[in-house]
Order: C-alpha cells, then sequence, then structure tokens
C-alpha cells in the first residue's frame, strides 16, 4: 500500500521547503510530515529504486530542525543507518548523542534499543558479533515493572537478534536448542518466518544434520503465507536456503575411499541436482534484472543486500560445479567458469579485500587446481597459507556451509589428490 | 459534462457540489493522476501511532482538513459520472485520475494557495501505512 502513495507523496511534498520557510506547519504537522518520509524510505520508487529513499530522508533531516524532538531524530537516524547497510553495504556512524541520551520516556527508550540493534548490525559487517551481543545485552524497559507493548516487540526482536549473532559466532547447538525449546520468548517466533526457519536450518546443516534442514525449509515453503503480496521475495530467499541445505547433504554423502577415489551416493546425487536446478533458475532471475550487469564507473543501482543474496546463489552453483567434477566427472571449464562468477560477484559486494569470501575463493581455486594437477597455477603453500588463515578468522557463517564444512571438504580433496599422486608413482 | 472549458466546467462544480471542487484541487497537488481514492478515503479514519507511553493511539487529522469529507464517496461519483475523474482498478486499488486539461488549469488555479498544499500533504501523510507494528498488511 505505501509503494502506490509514493508517487502523490513525492508531488506534495515538491513545496515542502517553502512551507517549512514560511512555517506554515504545526508541530503536529511537522511530526506527521517527518514520520511519514522516515517510513515512505522503507519503499523503493519502482522508477527510481533507491534513490527516492534517500531523497526521502534527506527532505526529512530538511524538515528535523523546525521540530527536533528526541524520537524523531533517534528514528531518522534508525532510518539512515538501515539504507547505508542494505543499499550501499556501507556503515553510516550512530550519533554518539542520540546513543548516549536519557531517554524520557518508553518510546525515546525503544528508538535508542532500536539504535543499539543497529549498531550491532554494523559491527557483524565488520564480523565483531561478541561486540554485536554486548550492544544488546542489557536491554531494559523505562519502566522495568511495566513494559510498554512497543518495548516487548523491541524485547523479542533483541532476544532473536542475539540468537543470530550467536549462530554467527558458530555456537550452533546452543543456538538450536535455543530455537527448539519452548518458551517465552520463542513462543513469540514467527515459526514459519525466513528469519527464523534460515538460522534453525543453517544450525541443522552446520550440525550435519542436512536432511532435517531441507526437511524445515521444505515445510515452510509449503506454507500458505509464503503466498502473500509480500511474500516473492521471503519466498525466493527460501528457495536459495532450499538449494544451499540440498548442497550441504550432498556435501555429507560424498566420501573418498581407501584408494582415494571419490565416491557418492544417490541421495547426494539426488540432492545436488535439485540444488543446481533451484540455483539456476533463481542466478536468472537476477541476471534479468535491467541493471544487473554493470557498466565500468557506473554506480551499481541495485541494492547491497541483493548482490549478497546473488554471491550466495553463485556459491551455491559453484561448489555444485566443483562437486559435480570432483565426484560425477563433471566438466572441469564448467566448475573453472562459475568460481570465476563468483570473483565478479564478490567485486560486486565491493568485498574484494582481503576478506573471508576472498580468501574462500583463493582456497578453492588453489584446491581444484591441485586436484587437476594444475601445479602452474597454484601451490601446495598457497592452498594452506588460505587454510591458515581461515582457521585463524572467527569464522564467518553468513553462507551455510560455507566456514566449516566447505573448508573440510576441500583439506580432504587435497589429501586424496596427494595420495592418488603417490599411488600412481608407485 | 463535457469539458470545452475548464474554467466553467470548475466553477459549475464548485457551485453544485463544493467538496468535489475541493477534491479536485487536492487532487492536482497530488499530481492529477494515479492517485489511490483511499487517500481521500483514510482521511476520515484515525491514524495509528506509536505514543509517548509505547502504546497504540488514534489520532485524527484536523477538522479544517478534512471539512466537507463526509461526502467524498458523494463526490467522487459526481466527478466519475460528469468524465471529469477517471477512476481504475489497479491491483486492487481504485486509482483516480484527472482530465488533462482540467488538470492544466487547476495546476495554475493552486500554484500559489498554501493552504490546499499543506491540505494536501497531509491527507497523503495521513493515509500513508504506518509500520508493520502498528498496521500489519
Amino acid at each position: 500500500m505505501g509503494r502506490i502513495q509514493l508517487r502523490p507523496l513525492q508531488q506534495a511534498t515538491q513545496s515542502v521547503k517553502d512551507l517549512l520557510n514560511n512555517g506554515l506547519l504545526s508541530t503536529a504537522q511537522l511530526e506527521l510530515l517527518i514520520s511519514t518520509l522516515l517510513e515512505s524510505s522503507k519503499f523503493p520508487s519502482p522508477t527510481e529504486g533507491s534513490t527516492q529513499q534517500f531523497r526521502a530522508i534527506q527532505l526529512a533531516e530538511t524538515a528535523l530542525p523546525h521540530y527536533p524532538t528526541n524520537a524523531l531524530q533517534l528514528l531518522s537516524a534508525l532510518r539512515q543507518k538501515a539504507l547505508a547497510r542494505l543499499v550501499h553495504g556501507k556503515i553510516y556512524p550512530s550519533p554518539p548523542t542520540l546513543l548516549s541520551l536519557t531517554p524520557a520516556n518508553a518510546l525515546e527508550n525503544a528508538l535508542q534499543w532500536e539504535l543499539h540493534l543497529s549498531h550491532a548490525h554494523d559491527l557483524v559487517i565488520r564480523d565483531d558479533y561478541a561486540g554485536a551481543s554486548a550492544q544488546i545485552s542489557n536491554f531494559k524497559s523505562f519502566n522495568p515493572a511495566h513494559s510498554s507493548t512497543l518495548e516487548l516487540n523491541l524485547q523479542k526482536q533483541i532476544h532473536f537478534q542475539s540468537i543470530r549473532f550467536s549462530y554467527l559466532q558458530g555456537n550452533f547447538t546452543q543456538v538450536r536448542e535455543a530455537l527448539e525449546r519452548p518458551s517465552t520468548e520463542s513462543a513469540s517466533y514467527n515459526r514459519f518466518s525466513v528469519n527464523y526457519l534460515t538460522l534453525l536450518a543453517g544450525c541443522y546443516c552446520e550440525l550435519h544434520d542436512a536432511n532435517k534442514g531441507v526437511l524445515a525449509v521444505e515445510s515452510a515453503l509449503q506454507n500458505t503465507e509464503l503466498r502473500t503480496p509480500r511474500a516473492p521475495k521471503d519466498r525466493q530467499i527460501l528457495e536459495i536456503f532450499l538449494a544451499e541445505t540440498k548442497l550441504c547433504l550432498a556435501t555429507d554423502g560424498v566420501v573418498f575411499d581407501d584408494y582415494g577415489t571419490p565416491v557418492i551416493g544417490q541421495i547426494a546425487i539426488a540432492a545436488l541436482r535439485e540444488a543446481k536446478t533451484i540455483c539456476e533458475r533463481i542466478r536468472r532471475e537476477y541476471e534479468q534484472h535491467p541493471d544487473f550487469n554493470l557498466v565500468e564507473g557506473e554506480k551499481d543501482k541495485i541494492p547491497k543486500k541483493d548482490r549478497m543474496d546473488y554471491l550466495r546463489v553463485v556459491t551455491i552453483s559453484a561448489r555444485v560445479a566443483l562437486l559435480e567434477t570432483i565426484f560425477l566427472g563433471g566438466s572441469i571449464e564448467k566448475a573453472r567458469k562459475e568460481w570465476k562468477d563468483i570473483w565478479e560477484a564478490i567485486k560486486r559486494c565491493e568485498w574484494e579485500e582481503e576478506g573471508f569470501m576472498v580468501q574462500i575463493y583463493r582456497h578453492t581455486v588453489s584446491a581444484m587446481a591441485l586436484w587437476f594437477g594444475d601445479e602452474e597455477l597454484a601451490s601446495v603453500e598457497e592452498f594452506e597459507h588460505t587454510r591458515r588463515w581461515l582457521g585463524e578468522s572467527k569464522g564467518r557463517f553468513f553462507i551455510v556451509g560455507l566456514s566449516q564444512g566447505w573448508v573440510r571438504l576441500l583439506g580432504e580433496v587435497v589429501k586424496r589428490r596427494k595420495i592418488v599422486g603417490r599411488e600412481r608413482e608407485m | 459534462m463535457i469539458i470545452y472549458e475548464p474554467e466553467k466546467a470548475f466553477q459549475r462544480i464548485k457551485a453544485e457540489l463544493p467538496i468535489a471542487a475541493v477534491l479536485l484541487t487536492l487532487a492536482t497537488i497530488l499530481g492529477g493522476v494515479d492517485i489511490p481514492r483511499l487517500i481521500f478515503d483514510r482521511a476520515v479514519k484515525p491514524r495509528r501511532r506509536w505514543s509517548d507511553q509505547g502504546e497504540i493511539e488514534e489520532v485524527s487529522l484536523d477538522s479544517n482538513v478534512i471539512e466537507g469529507f463526509e461526502q467524498v464517496d458523494e463526490a467522487i461519483g459526481y466527478l466519475c459520472a460528469a468524465g471529469i475523474v477517471n477512476l481504475e482498478s489497479r491491483g486492487g486499488y481504485e486509482i483516480l485520475s484527472l482530465m488533462p486539461r482540467l488538470h492544466q488549469f487547476l495546476e495554475q488555479e493552486v500554484k500559489d494557495d498554501a493552504e490546499v498544499r499543506v491540505r494536501a500533504l497531509m491527507l497523503v501523510c495521513h493515509s500513508f501505512p504506518a509500520d508493520k507494528d502498528l498496521e500489519p498488511l
């Protein structure tokens, strides 16, 4: 409903600066105007995309000095931070004065804690999961004896996010227990929500119980709530997760026998093919977007959040291609091309600095070259170097199965290649 | 009513049903085309927001903004029947557009009318959906 009102809102706000400068708006009208502009920044325009979202915030910021309440300033900071993160993949600094102000009522208290939560999301971008947990660990209602509805809603969000931060730290057993255990807080989760399901399915996969992960996501996809107008994006994210859980199922089902020969079972083959089919379809959906291919020097019109989801899909495709090559005699060239695509997707996320994804890319490309005997393309030293880096890093569990399971499998691939090599020499 | 002369048509509407004329000026500020009808329909209903106490409260638009709005249905029906406004159903919503010649005329009429601008601004802000906890989709 908000989207269809964007155009009339834009039209009506064309002369806002005049109205503000001439003092024609009452405080109640200013409050309504600023809060509406900030709310409208949640909706990208069908024609202008995120440009409209930033313009709405800019206009709200122009109006704010005319009625600078703490609540509106907090709301504005929250929207600026969210947009910077989701659209540009960047951190908008939290205003220290707002983080440290003494709230005068329950509304200001809730908004201030929401700002702490937003700050915690920024820390996650920097891989500081413990810092993120600490940001929200002392949540308190304005009147602890009688929490308001708004604070109770936020408390549920904070509780869920603290579980998520714990997941990102790699505490899968604790997180699975927390999500499965019936409790006052867990009773409030929407057990069909994408956030809940992806976290639970992720735990199952990381704990080598991928079958349960597949079942959880599959049953969610049958749910009618995902057929609402808001659902296509949620559905797509769940489908990506289904591919991810299927890939984990396949990865758990591959072994090397005593002679170092790669062996894959029928269940793993079927799971691998299903993951591949899902990914191919979703990749096409992303790649068909008219702004998908960037021209050199042009500003990216695709939100970073979508670029990250795309990277996630490509990462699944590329892992599938490599497993097919090693275990099913698939095309080497295809696997190489898929991993080249990952590099492109990393660049679009602006993650080409020495971070986790770059190391995973290098580690896999080294392992691939060593397995195929392309010694000039990679060395064992390089493979070991990236492995050490990944082992020493705090882990990054943004993409299911990539941090632990994949690294372990690649270690096995390179080890077995050596055995095969030695046997050949003998 | 066929609009040969937008000014005369507007004067006639003003005389026959004043609130219809008001809707036309407001719709002009809102761009004249692709205006969801609900902007006018929701004007008389309260909007939800969070109170300072963190509870849901309902607020209404100032009475001067919605003066005459109890006749919105009648006014839209009148304007449609007269061929001044086109109402079409799109994506489950009724969308309203003014006849282009009348829109052009009214743009000049309301150009410097701050009161109409404030009124249109408040209408669209009031009808804009609040966050999902206040207004589940």
